[in-house]
């Protein structure tokens, strides 16, 4: 009987991953550059971390200044989501034109992936031992490679989208 | 009227419906293989209302080829899909290789699933009635996961209704693989004949979600619009 419960509970998750999967095509199928700006976090803009923010990768401060200036753990995770969404307008940008450098998506993927692990990690370690000195290293890489895929975000759109380069800095 | 023929009649009358929104609409066009697929099963429909009339054993060799035609032309309609995802993401590789990776891997998770039992007291032909109905359900959620998880490690956007079509199937198959596991566990095992109804009101069920579907006009994808006006 056990075995049964766990064989139909197994079927149960195939199907519920294959509903939000279906879900999930189908937010992809509607989404347009305004849907996609428009879920960009600006409560938060990493400009408090560089005068350079979008146009060039790097901080103008140190790991300490960092944390402070990017409210702890809620710059974070704005990190954290903004680097998901900007993912998803690479994503939409390659599927709509031909012209997308491929090198460019390539590298904002990895963009992507890497500030996640990071910010993970760093939330993770807040967890346990508030603002050490690890967590503030790596809210500082996170945010370091967070300027970077800005910028390459930037580069992207200022080739392929170009009226969208305003509306992407205002929402940054 | 039996309860079996109540459901061949319902599920007929849909297939007609399908198919005269598929004419009328000419969506046999784009989509050539699930057409067929249509008319297969009307055909198939026809034949089985009459075999309803032998004997049981007579009856099974009937379903069992009816069975094996219906998966055939499911794996050729999700090629038919992935074939058409393409070319909606203006692709040129399929990356065969990849599909079949993931196949393969999907299949191996699937068939993990379920403790495979034939029930004991079961004549030669309902044994590998049975067989061929548990390898057909792994195959098809194994062929869907595929389908899925293809598209998604490509990033390919799905046309809308192509999504459509998978999802009737995607529910089908599901259902399909859990009456498969419950008939393994019964211990009338193939007797247990309310399985069987269950699993075709779930095809019944995704043949009514595509007739809703098709018969509404199809929203056009604003993205093709919008890219026009962004990727210029």
């Amino acid at each position: 009987m056990i075995l049964l419960v766990l064989q139909f509970g197994a079927i149960a998750s195939v199907a519920l991953y294959l509903l939000r999967w279906r879900g999930a095509v189908r937010r992809r199928n509607a989404q347009t550059w305004d849907s996609l700006i428009a879920r960009l976090r600006p409560d938060w803009s990493a400009r408090e971390l560089s005068d350079h923010f979008l146009w060039k990768e790097g901080l103008d401060a140190s790991p300490e200044d960092a944390w402070q200036r990017m409210e702890g753990p809620k710059g974070l995770w704005v990190m954290y989501q903004n680097a998901r969404v900007m993912l998803e307008m690479a994503d939409y940008a390659s599927r709509n034109s031909e012209a997308v450098d491929r090198v460019l998506l390539e590298t904002l993927r990895s963009d992507a992936m890497q500030i996640r692990v990071c910010v993970l990690m760093a939330l993770a370690q807040y967890g346990f031992s508030k603002a050490s000195e690890g967590v503030r290293v790596n809210a500082y890489r996170a945010a370091q490679m967070y300027t970077g895929m800005a910028a390459r975000m930037t580069q992207l759109l200022q080739e392929n989208a170009a009226v969208i380069v305003p509306d992407f800095v205002a929402a940054m | 009227m039996t309860l079996d023929s109540a459901i061949l009649l319902v599920g007929m009358g849909l297939l007609a419906a399908l198919l005269a929104i598929f004419v009328s609409r000419r969506i046999y066009r784009t989509l050539p293989v699930f057409f067929s697929f249509l008319i297969w099963c009307l055909c198939s429909g026809l034949v089985m209302v009459q075999a309803l009339r032998l004997p049981p054993h007579l009856y099974l060799r009937f379903f069992l080829v009816n069975m094996i035609g219906d998966d055939l032309f499911l794996l050729a309609i999700l090629f038919e899909l992935g074939r058409r995802i393409l070319r909606h993401n203006r692709k040129t590789q399929a990356r065969l290789f990849l599909a079949f990776l993931l196949f393969v891997l999907a299949a191996v998770l699937v068939s993990s699933l379920a403790n495979w039992m034939i029930p004991p007291h079961t004549t030669p032909l309902e044994k590998f009635y049975m067989v061929l109905s548990q390898a057909f359900a792994i195959v098809r959620v194994a062929a869907i996961l595929a389908l899925v998880w293809w598209s998604s490690l490509r990033s390919l956007r799905w046309p809308n209704r192509e999504l459509q079509i998978a999802t009737g199937l995607g529910f089908y198959a599901v259902v399909a693989l859990a009456a498969v596991i419950a008939h393994t566990h019964l211990s009338n095992g193939a007797k247990d004949h309310w399985i069987d109804q269950i699993q075709v009101l779930s095809y019944l069920g995704a043949l009514s979600y595509w007739v809703l579907y098709f018969a509404k006009n199809e929203p056009k994808i604003e993205n093709s619009v919008h890219k026009q006006e962004i990727f210029c």
